[in-house]
């Protein structure tokens, strides 16, 4: 029990605050994303003892979130719309102005495009563990945080757009 | 700032205080750590528990009675001590009937070739008993009805070089011996059980 609690606080609760941002970002709920990470982190505490055998244990610990989401989307999605992102905002304190206009734009990306993007640029994991976290290819990790950067570039320029277009109207 | 450097910085920026989410986690993990305590405990209760039902289940329900009963063989029997029995059937059958014992019982729990050879009253663990011998001329069996009519489990145990049953049958119920007579103790309980 001493090491496995030793093992738990020294290599796994450290990576609790990015957890909650990603879970957040992931679920789009501030509430979802606590109960998310407080079952991660339970099943991580059950098989810590594995967790030497894994060269990074953040990418460990982000897997077993991982899974956890998608064990349990049956559930989730029979469940009632959970409070929205902008619950998540207010909660994590997002910047004001254009900020929000990117978190807006992330908020937009389907699923599997808004995750590897977080995985990948914000969390820094390389494709090869995000691949292993998704079982999917290394090459289609690739591909989606491509059509991710893409379509938040779009999205970000059409809200450009709109702004300029808005003050134009404004003008006498 | 090119634009992951930026969505970075900004998705950084988010500071979520996960510090409840760590504490809810650290208290189940101490009330898991407690309900695995409460098992590991109950378990071994459980596990003493079990041996001392198995041990119990083993050991003889009337050990000293049966010892007594060994004892009282070897004395009067065995070494054939001289004591006042009664020899003939007419003097035996009053005293038989007042443990309930028919003549009819006797000769059905007879083993083959063995005849009553003989009867008296006697005290086995403080009770009055009802002492019978049978023989078949080499080897003897003692069998104590007790006057209570105690409900006794069939159980049988070795004293030294005796063989001792308990047995319950109706109203009948005692202890059987045989001494160096392999068998003999186990077929007669079989007989008597069987009445």
């Amino acid at each position: 029990m001493g090491n496995q609690q030793s093992q738990f606080e020294a290599l796994i609760i450290p990576h609790a605050p990015a957890l909650l941002r990603f879970a957040r970002r992931l679920s789009g709920s501030a509430t979802v994303a606590e109960d998310l990470v407080q079952d991660a982190l339970l099943r991580a505490w059950r098989s810590v003892d594995t967790v030497r055998n894994h060269a990074n244990p953040k990418a460990w610990v982000f897997r077993i979130l991982l899974n956890t989401w998608y064990s349990e989307g049956r559930r989730r999605s029979a469940r009632p719309v959970e409070a929205p992102l902008a619950e998540a905002a207010r909660v994590g304190q997002a910047s004001p102005g254009d900020t929000s206009e990117m978190m807006q734009a992330l908020g937009r990306l389907p699923e599997e495009q808004r995750s590897v993007l977080l995985l990948t640029v914000v969390e820094g994991f390389t494709g090869q563990e995000v691949a292993g976290m998704l079982d999917i290819p290394a090459g289609t990790v690739m591909s989606r945080v491509s059509r991710a950067r893409a379509a938040m570039r779009a999205s970000l320029s059409e809200e450009a757009a709109g702004e300029q277009k808005k003050a134009g109207v404004g003008l006498p | 700032m090119n634009f992951d450097e930026r969505l970075r910085h900004e998705v950084m920026a988010e500071t979520p205080d996960a510090s409840g989410v760590v504490s809810a986690v650290r208290a189940q993990i101490e009330r898991d750590g407690q309900r695995r305590l409460w098992l590991q405990i109950a378990a071994a209760v459980m596990l003493t528990a079990g041996a001392g039902a198995a041990w119990q289940a083993t050991r003889p329900t009337h050990p000293r009675l049966l010892e007594a009963a060994a004892r009282d063989h070897r004395v009067e029997v065995v070494e054939n001590k001289p004591r006042r029995w009664k020899l003939d059937v007419p003097a035996m059958q009053p005293l038989m009937a007042q443990y309930h014992v028919g003549w009819n019982d006797v000769q059905a729990l007879l083993p083959v070739g063995f005849v009553l050879e003989k009867a008296k009253e006697c005290r086995i663990g403080g009770q009055p008993t009802l002492h019978m011998v049978f023989s078949d001329g080499n080897r003897a069996l003692s069998v104590y009805v007790r006057a209570s009519g105690e409900d006794m489990k069939v159980e049988q145990v070795s004293v030294q070089d005796a063989d001792v049953a308990a047995f319950h049958r109706g109203k009948l119920s005692g202890i059987v011996v045989a001494a160096n007579a392999p068998g003999l103790c186990a077929e007669a309980v079989r007989r008597l059980t069987s009445l």
